[in-house]
Parts: C-alpha cells; sequence; structure tokens
C-alpha cells in the first residue's frame, strides 16, 4: 500500500480511529492493533514476505532474551552472533544472492549462470526492517536496553507501518519505550503530524513524480541527449530522490505522530550543506547514525591512526553504498563519497559546520552560497552513478555532458517552479522540526497555504510512482 | 480529540465542496466541446445522434466517411462514431454507451475493418473518457480496459487529477489548428497533402489479431443481428505501397471474409481500389485526405445503395 494511494487515504482513518476510540484502554490491546494493521498494510503488497518479518521479529526478540538470560557467559555473545548472521544472511539471501552469483560468474564462468540464480524477489522494506532489528539485538548486548518480555511490543516496534518499508530506521532504545507506556492524544503533534504528511505528500507528488518523468526521459535516452539537458536532468534526479525519500519519511513521522509515536528526523534540509560532512549529517540521518553507532565506532571511529581513519571510512561509505541495492553502481558511489569525506576528516575539518545554516539572518552570505552550490554539485555528480544502470553508463553519461545538443524541455518548467516552491519553504523552515513546520498565527492564511498545496498536487499529479527507497 | 476531528472534518468538507465545484464546472465545459474526441461522446451523452446508418470503425473510419455526403447519396441521417487510434474493444465499447443513453437505434451498421480492428486498443487519447466518467455505466464497461478506478467514478474531481492538458482542452478551447476544429456528425477531413509517413515506417504497420478481440467482435455482430441492424464490412483504401509492405495483409482480408461469411454480413473491400493507387487522395498510407475521403464516401454510399435493394430488406 502506497502512501499516495486511495487505498491508504481510507486505510489511515480507519486505524486511526478504531486505535483511539475502540484500542485505547489498554496499551496491549493498541500494540496488538497496530501489529494487525502493519501486517495488513504490508501483506497487500504481497502476504507471503509477511513470514519473513515475523521470522526477522522473532529471531530478535528471542535472541534479546537468551542474550539477558547468559548475560555474561559465551552463550550470550554466541547468541548475539547467530542472530546477526540469520538477520544478514536472510537479507543476503533475498538481496544480494543474485549479485554475488552473477558477479562471481563474470570473473570466473565466463558470466554463465545457469541454473544458479534464484531470482527472487526483492521483499519490500527488508534493509530497513532487518536494520531496525538488528539494532535492538545490539543495544540489548550492549546492555544499552533492557529486552522486552512483551512479544506484541515487540513485533509493533518492528513492524510499525508508517516506517516498516523506507524508514526511519528507528533505534529500539527511541521507539521501544514508547510501546511500553500508554499513548496519549495530543491535538498539537496531531496538527503538526497532519501537516507534515502533506508537506511530503507535495513533495512526493509535485515535485519528485514531476522530476522523474524528466529524468527517466533523459537517462533512457541519454546517448541522444545534450550537455546541457544530461546536467539538467542529474540535477532534477537530486531533487527527484530527494523529495522522494524525504517525503515518504515527512507522511511516515507525520502519520506516527497521528498515533502518539513520535520517529526520528530522517531528512534536515541536506542541499542546505556547506561540506560533504555536514550533507551526510542531514541525509538519511537514521541510516548515517545506524552505520555510525553500530559499524564506525565499533571500528574505531576516528580516534584511531590516519591509516585506520581511511579504512573506517572507506568501509561505512562502502557498506552504506551496498545497503542501497546489489549493484556496482551504489558501491562505487559510497567509495566516491568517502573519497569526497576523506580530505575533511584527515585534516579534522569534518564538524566545520555543525551550527544551523545562515543563523539569525534570513539570507546566506554569498561564501555560504558558495559552498552549498559546491557540495550541491558534487553530491549531484554522484547521483549520476546512483541513478545509472552501470559503472559503464554512468561514465558514458558524465563523458557525454561537454557535448553540444539540444535541449530537452517537455516539463522542466513545471518542475523548475515546483523545486523553487519547495526550496524557499525549507529555507524558511530550516531551524525548525520539519520542513513544513507552519506557525503562522493566522489560521486564514495558514488554512489558504494548505489548500494551496492541494491545488498544486491536483494539477501537478503525474503518473503515480512508486517510492524510490522500496527497492532498497 | 473532539478538536482534532472537527478541525479535520471542516477541512475535508470544504475540500469537497470545491472538489465538487471544480467537478460541476469541468464536466458541464466539457458536454459543451464540440472537439474531438469529446463532440461524439457528447452528441450520444445528449442524445443528439438520430441516425438510421452508424459508422463505426478507428481513424480510417473518423477520417474517411463524411456523412454529408453518405446522407446526400442514401437518402438518410447518417452519424460517424469512428475512435482516432482505437480497435474494437473501445469501438464497440461507445456503441455500447451509444445505446445505454437511449439514441435511436440504427437500422444499418457500416463497420470500418482494416489492420487494428482486431488488436487490443493501447490507451490512445485516454483522456475522452474521463469527462463522462462519472456515468457508472461507462466506468463499468472500461474500467479494466482503460484502467479507471473506482475513485474516478465516485470522488467528484477524482478523475481529473493530474490531467492538465485534458483540463487546458476543457476550460480553454482552442480553434487554432485543424485538429480543433468542430466535427460534422462526428466526422472530420483533413485537407492535407502526402506526406508519405507510415510508408517509411511501414515496418511498424503489420496485420496482428487477438482472439478475445475477435470474440467481442463476433459477439457485437450477434448481438445486431439480435436488433435486426443490418452491417456492412468495410476495408477503406489504403496507399498502394503500404499495402505492398504490409506482412500478411492477405491473411487480413481472408479474416474479414470469413467473419462476413459466417454472419451472412456484405464486404466491401477497397484495399485495391483505384483511389489506392494514387497519393493525390491520401495524406498518409492509411488515411484519405479530404479529396480521397470525399470521392471514397460518395462511392462507398453507392455501392452500399446498390446493396440495399438485393442483400438488405430495408424500407425505402
Amino acid at each position: 500500500m502506497l502512501f499516495n494511494s486511495i487505498e491508504f487515504a481510507l486505510f489511515l482513518p480507519v486505524v486511526f480511529l478504531l486505535y483511539w476510540f475502540v484500542f485505547r484502554r489498554s496499551v496491549r490491546w493498541q500494540n496488538l492493533f497496530i501489529v494487525a494493521v502493519s501486517y495488513l498494510f504490508y501483506g497487500w503488497w504481497d502476504w507471503r514476505f509477511l513470514f519473513l518479518i515475523a521470522f526477522t521479529s522473532f529471531c530478535s526478540w528471542g535472541s534479546g532474551l537468551l542474550i539477558q538470560r547468559y548475560r555474561h557467559r559465551p552463550a550470550a555473545k554466541a547468541v548475539h552472533i547467530l542472530n546477526i548472521v540469520l538477520n544478514l544472511a536472510i537479507l543476503g539471501v533475498f538481496k544480494y544472492y543474485d549479485f554475488f552469483v552473477s558477479s562471481f560468474a563474470k570473473v570466473f564462468l565466463h558470466g554463465q549462470t545457469d541454473g544458479l540464480l534464484l531470482n527472487i524477489v526483492l521483499p519490500v522494506g527488508i534493509s530497513f526492517y532487518t536494520f531496525q532489528a538488528l539494532s535492538y539485538s545490539i543495544d540489548v548486548y550492549r546492555e544499552k536496553l533492557e529486552p522486552t518480555h512483551d512479544i506484541v511490543q515487540f513485533f509493533a516496534f518492528v513492524s510499525f507501518f508508517p516506517q516498516l518499508v523506507a524508514g526511519p530506521i528507528e533505534r529500539a532504545t527511541n521507539l521501544l519505550p514508547q510501546f511500553e507506556k500508554p499513548r496519549t492524544f495530543d491535538h498539537d503533534q496531531a496538527v503538526d503530524g497532519m501537516r507534515q504528511i502533506l508537506w511530503g505528500l507535495f513533495k512526493k507528488i509535485a515535485v519528485a513524480d514531476n522530476c522523474a518523468a524528466y529524468v527517466d526521459h533523459v537517462f533512457g535516452t541519454y546517448t541522444s541527449q545534450g550537455g546541457l539537458t544530461l546536467v539538467t536532468a542529474a540535477v532534477l534526479f537530486a531533487f527527484q530522490i530527494y523529495c522522494d525519500f524525504s517525503g515518504y519519511s515527512d507522511i511516515a513521522i507525520g502519520t506516527s505522530k497521528l498515533f502518539g509515536i513520535k520517529l526520528m528526523r530522517n531528512f534536515n534540509n541536506p542541499y542546505f550543506s556547506r561540506d560533504i560532512a555536514e550533507f551526510w549529517r542531514r541525509w538519511h540521518i537514521s541510516l548515517t547514525t545506524w552505520f555510525r553507532d553500530y559499524v564506525y565506532i565499533p571500528l574505531g571511529g576516528s580516534r584511531v591512526p590516519k591509516a585506520k581513519v581511511v579504512r573506517n571510512t572507506f568501509v561505512i561509505f562502502l557498506l552504506s553504498g551496498f545497503w542501497h541495492g546489489a549493484n556496482w553502481t551504489f558501491i562505487v558511489w559510497g567509495a566516491y563519497h568517502a573519497l569526497l569525506f576523506l580530505p575533511l576528516i584527515l585534516s579534522g575539518r569534518n564538524r566545520k559546520y555543525t551550527n544551523g545554516i545562515a543563523e539569525g539572518r534570513n539570507l546566506p552570505s554569498i561564501s555560504e552560497i558558495g559552498r552549498m552550490l559546491l557540495t550541491f554539485t558534487l553530491v549531484t555528480v554522484g547521483w549520476i552513478i546512483f541513478r545509472a544502470d552501470s559503472i559503464s553508463q554512468a561514465w558514458h553519461y558524465i563523458a557525454l555532458i561537454p557535448h553540444a545538443g539540444s535541449f530537452y524541455k517537455e516539463g522542466l518548467f513545471a518542475c523548475a517552479v515546483y523545486i523553487v516552491l519547495m526550496l524557499v519553504v525549507e529555507w524558511i523552515h530550516r531551524e525548525r522540526r520539519h520542513g513544513f513546520d507552519l506557525r503562522c498565527h493566522y489560521a486564514v492564511l495558514r488554512y489558504a497555504f494548505y489548500y494551496s498545496l492541494i491545488i498544486i498536487m491536483f494539477f501537478a499529479y503525474s503518473n503515480s510512482e512508486t517510492f524510490i527507497y522500496f527497492q532498497f | 480529540m473532539k478538536k482534532f476531528l472537527l478541525q479535520t472534518l471542516l477541512f475535508t468538507i470544504i475540500l469537497l465542496v470545491m472538489a465538487v465545484a471544480f467537478d460541476v464546472l469541468l464536466t458541464t465545459r466539457a458536454l459543451r466541446l464540440r472537439t474531438s474526441p469529446f463532440a461524439t461522446w457528447n452528441d450520444l451523452y445528449q442524445r443528439n445522434v438520430d441516425a438510421d446508418l452508424l459508422v463505426m470503425g478507428s481513424s480510417r473510419a473518423f477520417v474517411q466517411f463524411n456523412p454529408a455526403i453518405i446522407d446526400t447519396v442514401l437518402h438518410t441521417s447518417s452519424y460517424n462514431l469512428g475512435m482516432n487510434g482505437r480497435a474494437a474493444d473501445s469501438q464497440i465499447l461507445k456503441y455500447k454507451v451509444f445505446r445505454h443513453r437511449g439514441n435511436r437505434k440504427p437500422k444499418l451498421i457500416v463497420y470500418e475493418v482494416s489492420h487494428g480492428t482486431m488488436q487490443k486498443s493501447n490507451g490512445y487519447e485516454r483522456e475522452q473518457f474521463i469527462p463522462y466518467l462519472h456515468d457508472p455505466y461507462l466506468w463499468r464497461l472500461c474500467h479494466e480496459q482503460e484502467g479507471f478506478s473506482f475513485a474516478d467514478c465516485v470522488l467528484p474531481s477524482w478523475r481529473f487529477i493530474g490531467q492538465r492538458s485534458l483540463m487546458h482542452k476543457i476550460l480553454f478551447p482552442t480553434m487554432k489548428s485543424e485538429y480543433d476544429a468542430p466535427l460534422y456528425k462526428g466526422f472530420r477531413s483533413y485537407d492535407r497533402k502526402w506526406s508519405g509517413r507510415g510508408l517509411r515506417q511501414q515496418a511498424s504497420v503489420s496485420y496482428t489479431h487477438d482472439t478475445a478481440i475477435i470474440r467481442q467482435f463476433r459477439d457485437f455482430l450477434d448481438e445486431c443481428r439480435r436488433d435486426s441492424i443490418q452491417v456492412v464490412l468495410v476495408t477503406s483504401p489504403f496507399y498502394i505501397g503500404g499495402t505492398r509492405k504490409m506482412a500478411d495483409s492477405t491473411g487480413m482480408h481472408t479474416m474479414f471474409m470469413q467473419i462476413a461469411n459466417d454472419y451472412g454480413l456484405p464486404y466491401l473491400d477497397y484495399t485495391y481500389d483505384e483511389l489506392s493507387y494514387d497519393t493525390a487522395y491520401f495524406y498518409n498510407t492509411m488515411h484519405l485526405n479530404k479529396t480521397g475521403a470525399d470521392l471514397f464516401s460518395r462511392k462507398v454510399a453507392r455501392d452500399i445503395d446498390s446493396l440495399r435493394y438485393t442483400k438488405f430488406q430495408l424500407e425505402p
């Protein structure tokens, strides 16, 4: 079930009313209800993969209890490792098996893969819920979290429908305790949630889907396009992927607020970043911090000799790239960002921009604009690699940029208008909780803006595209 | 909670009122359009089609059978239901709506059959259905074929979401090009010279058929028989250079002859008519221009007239 579908528009109010009016008396019943509707939400796409989520959840829940039982004994470590291996094995089979086999076959079997590939359909959101479940057992093992004995509560934590298929990848330390205590309805939080849902829909429907039409056309015919068109398509893809993914996150976070659950922020105006390090503090925050806490810091982080800093940086960026999918393009994309990040971390300038952007001012300074544009350009080059079907296609695409040719304009004006509107609104709200944290005191103006967004979406709607991050 | 629900309800009601108002505006304005492809839909929805003779088929019916000439020759009233870029599935769907809306039953249907008739329609000019989707009958007929959802039928304005070009056509109708010219009884001709388009891409024009569509076509002929409506199958001129390059054109003619024999229908085949040999009558391989269409309309009307007193038992 897509957030931008009529099914979800019917599903959400029904679930909301039942949650607050029928199941509000008991936390356990509320949690059970959340599990049921989350499984319905997920099963709408393919019910067979419900067993996979249930299995993953059960293993992580069980491992948490066993780790506690055998605390400080070798068995705890064995259970912990077994759970990690099991989760990663499931992820590996469903997501990476065919990739590894075909890569192996390319090198050693002259590309012959007859009978070797499984051609399994990738379960939607598998990378997200696997990482979420893993974070729980790791935190329990590290004694940062007490394991829960309540299986319903744990299943609700893993399968909570707003963030089940594309994050944010929640930490058990943040989300699980929210399923333990009774939820009370907060009017302001619910209104803010609705606002964030509206903004997420705008970003997805108006910006991402319209950019997608242009980008898909140009990437599909890039060999016959002029350089300016190729650059434009790359820039539009940067906005497409941002608005697609952050739009999804906004809808997920906003929907959670309606149920009295607070999810972590996943994007914080990444395209206003002044260097790559700041970009990575603002882009897909839940994944970046996951890798930081569970991979980078255990490896020693940046408080190790420089050679190891280089290794650690490459490890997390390559893993981050590989997390996105079984394709060399993602790995090269990760390596590219590692190369951009390394000079900053080695020179100790990776935390230069931890303050807000243009704090206390309406507009950025000239040098800030320059840094933002440079960062955006570097990120956009990375998106070409990310978007291409293969490394060779990415190189070919970049190599064709200096070539002159006709300029493809179809749908470009509308995209530009929606992007500018989105950027202006997010710039105004850059220091607030989310991009559309509207605090205008005049209700008429607020509502006028809400209706305007809906009207824009009415006209802007193109073919409903699925969310890009569903494939990860 | 109460406050939140009331606010949400109020917000939704205002949105609904806006949607209803916009839906009414678009629908009423769409019903006034006299341009293709809406003009014929408007006529049949407003029961303006009062014809003894109906022309059915694709664009080869739409631009080649001039009702004005047919009416003069046959001393009857005709109407052209031809659909651009559409095959028999859509053509029959349109006929069903035509009947369902209470338009008078025709006495004779002239059905133009050619290489694309027995294929599945591919969604060309899909927007033509949208202004009328509030009609549950039309929606039921075309939701599977065209992919319209139930919401398109029941939710105000829903069917217009993202239809920028359609809304523009409805709200700001223009007469800039010949595409925007008003139709005469569902017909429009093109006063153009031969472009050769189609001949160069002839590899893409080939005869194929879909068995489900053939079955649907035969069901339609059964229905006509039950309703005592006479049917004439016509293959109109196709530029000879194109016919020579078309794959399995013989198979196509054989099949139409077979269907005509099975139902005892006349089959008028103009594939090798003298018109087919002269580019002066075509603007591309598949379509006659205005001159060609007028000549052909006169010719086919005369041929039908001659059939009238032999094969048909129509009252004079």
